[in-house]
């Protein structure tokens, strides 16, 4: 009764204080449009060479700013509801982090762009300098948000569970399928298409050999993620197979004599190496998110985990048809 | 979607396999829109002919369950359609009450395949 109200209101003042910090960024480009709205012209350097000793184009002043504002001021509000979905988004506090820190590297560069156009007698003759070092100040503010907020709280998490095997008659035949998509990974292929294709045409246009790679490493990256969704998951008399519907390509094959059990549980994508098809020291996996699952368990072999929305009826079914010794 | 057969079944494979994909879209196991595998992935999980599985789709299509794609797809288009899932809750029942007055499972379906 003593303790407890101060211990409970820790969380919300950690959380306040990390949104304060969030909203630097876009304090700090506001105020500085502000400032240097009497003394910056129609136009300002932007577009840095290598070295940034100038300016490789100049764009709209205000129009450049209305739009690094607007950006910075969606992530800071991202970042804020990121922060303060804390409890119930287990990984909101690194999501933060990472949104704060785009938002603030936006902030930082227009605003070392606007300085170094202040400070030349020309925007064409604008030479950043140093000012880049103010880029580090958005790494500052993501750290802080990041160790301002408070780690979100892990969903209760189901243990790993034994599953009771179907229970077959003799002479029985059973098979058990179901087809796993990705969202996630539809989107990161339909971009990494659009990536390829988009080199294909700039090399095509402009005559430009090194488009040639791109097209390929967006290609091989497209068809690598392509394979990973839709999948279908089969449990039969032949053992447990995982194919990709597009490309027919076998993901994972495991005889019934290799199988020595197979169980359920919620799978982490950290435990296992992360997302898409994963061979970690855990084992192989193939994990569209966390969340249900089964875990193949194999003789003299290293596990197989996959996720899949409804593992009860698959372990059942592996668990009956596996030969028992 | 889980498939049994079973080897004494007074129903034929192609008729267990349309039954049972009935059942799984009835109760919501299948989803309106869901793909099921090919006819051919299908017969060799189950260890079956192929025709046996076309035949069970066929009748699927027929009864306005799937929709066969001009390749090898099939798509589940009618969700829980009316009346099935009163006649599976009052099947299961009846299952459940001769299985109390000692009527066996063969002794029953032999009782309703002579009302029908």
């Amino acid at each position: 009764m003593t303790a407890t109200p101060a211990r409970n209101s820790m969380p919300l003042l950690r959380r306040s204080a990390a949104s304060a910090v969030a909203c630097l960024p876009i304090a700090a480009l506001l105020v500085t449009g502000l400032l240097l709205q009497p003394v910056l012209g129609s136009e300002m350097a932007i577009h840095w060479s290598g070295d940034a000793s100038a300016p490789d184009g100049l764009s709209a002043t205000w129009e450049l700013f209305w739009a690094f504002a607007g950006i910075t001021l969606a992530l800071t509000l991202g970042t804020i509801a990121l922060i303060m979905a804390g409890p119930h988004f287990r990984s909101g506090r690194l999501s933060a982090m990472i949104t704060s820190l785009t938002g603030g590297i936006l902030a930082t560069a227009w605003i070392a762009s606007a300085w170094a156009t202040v400070d030349a007698p020309a925007p064409a003759e604008a030479s950043l300098g140093a000012r880049p070092i103010i880029l580090a100040a958005a790494a500052v503010v993501a750290a802080l948000v990041f160790l301002l907020t408070p780690p979100g709280a892990s969903r209760a998490i189901e243990g790993e569970s034994e599953t009771d095997a179907l229970e077959l008659a003799p002479g029985e035949r059973v098979a058990w399928s179901t087809r796993i998509s990705s969202p996630l990974f539809t989107i990161i292929a339909v971009a990494l298409v659009a990536l390829a294709s988009l080199c294909a045409i700039v090399g095509a246009t402009s005559n430009t050999g090194g488009m040639l790679v791109g097209v390929v490493t967006f290609g091989i990256a497209a068809l690598s993620t392509l394979a990973l969704t839709p999948v279908q998951l089969t449990v039969d008399h032949r053992g447990i197979r995982l194919t990709s519907v597009i490309l027919r390509i076998p993901l994972v094959r495991v005889g019934l004599a290799s199988i020595e059990n197979v169980t359920t549980d919620t799978i982490e994508p950290g435990q296992w190496g992360g997302w898409g098809y994963r061979i970690s020291g855990s084992g192989r996996a193939y994990i569209t998110r966390r969340g249900p699952g089964i875990i193949i368990y194999r003789h003299n072999a290293s596990p197989i985990a996959i996720t899949v929305p409804d593992p009860q009826q698959a372990a059942a079914t592996a668990n009956a048809l596996t030969p028992t010794a | 979607m889980l498939i049994r057969l079973r080897e004494g079944s007074s129903a034929s494979f192609a008729e267990q396999v349309a039954s049972q994909i009935r059942q799984g879209v009835a109760r919501g196991e299948i989803r309106v829109g869901e793909k099921l595998p090919s006819a051919r992935e299908l017969a060799a999980s189950l260890n079956v002919n192929m025709h046996t599985v076309l035949r069970a789709y066929d009748s699927l299509r027929e009864a306005g369950v799937i929709e066969l794609g001009r390749g090898r797809g099939a798509t589940v288009v009618s969700g829980d359609a009316p009346g099935i899932r009163s006649v599976l809750d009052s099947a299961a029942a009846i299952v459940a009450d001769a299985a109390a007055a000692g009527i066996t499972a063969r002794e029953l379906s032999w009782l309703i395949k002579g009302m029908a």
